[in-house]
């Protein structure tokens, strides 16, 4: 091996200085979960609580527990493009889907799963992604599972963290209605074409008896 | 007594803090042209300026339910689709409709929600003009707004592919039906005589 050629002092006191500063500025890294002050692990585990308490009261069918952890002005969007303003345009919304004689859902349970540590802004907004697992039971009795996407605007107001903005989706392209839709057109052109083999048939063998 | 001099009336005009309606009625005016520059940015196909106009943590999710983190992600993002149906798109523009004033929370954040309409025309001359929502969150930062959450989604119930699939589901249908008739018919067709 080739020896390392000799330094001056001065030298090598400065590549300490510096190897010093590396070891410094990794330890100063971007915050990654496990390197988050206490303070931050602290936010970020409210964030968390309110997550969970918003789908255990959205399993629970307990919209007005769900409407608690909102702010009075909040803005959502469903998987419909339905738009919701306010907690009492929310509410409307969810009895709408899901209470009286007219509801589309009869029964519904959704998981949310966080992309990634939600970006703070300031102390006191925070921007949060992930994707949901949600199983409904509509009326007619039909049972759908979707996997969805969902942004979250979260603000801290008066010391207590709430949801500002919700928009949830579910891939356009590629979804269960979409598959059960193209399935319906195999289904409809064999049928259809059963079908006219039947009449032509018939049709056919009444011209031949004329 | 003399009366204050008009500038003495201008400042002291000037001192009274504005009502947080008209504060937020500023914020809101000084809002409205970072969607006009997204607008223009997006049916120009310039995403580099786009870029400028989000922070550098910025949350996108698409309508194909894929989300990208950070300006990188969104570039690539773009760069993906320009890739896959990018070379079959003759034609694109887009429009974004607010429902109406941005909400806001205390001077740094706001939530703007709205409605899009996006038409694109492929190669071959098909158009699709596809309806979608979306809401963005904003933040000011350096007293410079930017968007740090879109999220942009169809109708799953009701949407152009959908409406396609039906269309097909009809027309598979008669076009199996006649199929069915033609060879049914034929199947008993009486047997021409050899003398004709």
């Amino acid at each position: 091996m080739t020896p390392l050629p000799k330094m001056k002092p001065g030298v090598v006191a400065s590549l300490r200085s510096a190897a010093f500063v590396v070891l410094l500025a990794t330890a100063a890294a971007p915050a990654i979960a496990d390197d988050l002050t206490p303070e931050q692990q602290a936010l970020h585990q409210q964030l968390r609580d309110l997550k969970d308490r918003l789908a255990a009261a959205l399993n629970s069918g307990n919209i007005d527990g769900a409407l608690a952890e909102t702010d009075p002005n909040i803005s959502f969007t469903a998987m419909n493009n339905e738009f919701a303003h306010g907690r009492d345009g929310v509410k409307q919304y969810f009895e709408k889907m899901m209470k009286g004689d007219n509801a589309i859902v009869k029964a519904m349970t959704v998981t949310f799963e966080p992309d990634q540590l939600a970006t703070i802004y300031g102390d006191d907004n925070a921007v949060a992604t992930g994707s949901s697992k949600a199983h409904f039971t509509l009326s007619g009795g039909m049972e759908l599972d979707l996997d969805g996407r969902w942004t979250a605007d979260l603000v801290k107001q008066d010391g207590k963290w709430a949801l500002a903005a919700a928009h949830y989706s579910v891939n356009m392209f590629d979804n269960p209605l979409l598959q059960k839709a193209k399935s319906l057109v195999w289904m409809v052109g064999a049928g259809a074409g059963v079908a006219g083999l039947i009449i032509g048939f018939l049709l056919g063998r009444m011209r031949r008896r004329a | 007594m003399r009366l204050p001099s008009r500038g003495v009336l201008a400042l002291l005009l000037l001192a009274v803090p504005m009502s947080p309606t008209a504060a937020d009625d500023a914020v809101r005016q000084g809002l409205a042209p970072l969607k006009d520059r997204v607008v223009t940015a997006l049916n120009a196909d310039d995403i580099e300026t786009l870029l400028t106009e989000v922070t550098p943590e910025v949350a996108f999710t698409a309508m194909n339910g894929r989300v990208a983190h950070g300006r990188d992600g969104v570039r690539a993002y773009f760069d993906t689709m320009r890739g896959s149906i990018g070379s079959s798109v003759t034609e694109y523009h887009i429009a974004l409709t607010p429902d109406g004033p941005v909400r806001l929370y205390g001077g740094d954040n706001a939530v703007a929600t709205g409605d899009a309409q996006a038409h694109y025309k492929f190669k071959g001359g098909m158009v699709l003009d596809a309806h979608g929502r979306w809401t963005a969150d904003l933040v000011r930062q350096n007293d410079r707004w930017q968007i740090a959450a879109v999220h942009y989604s169809g109708n799953l119930f009701d949407n152009p592919l959908l409406d396609a699939a039906r269309t097909a589901a009809w027309l598979a249908g008669g076009i199996a039906v006649a199929v069915g008739f033609i060879i049914g018919g034929r199947w008993w067709r009486p047997a021409r005589s050899a003398s004709t």
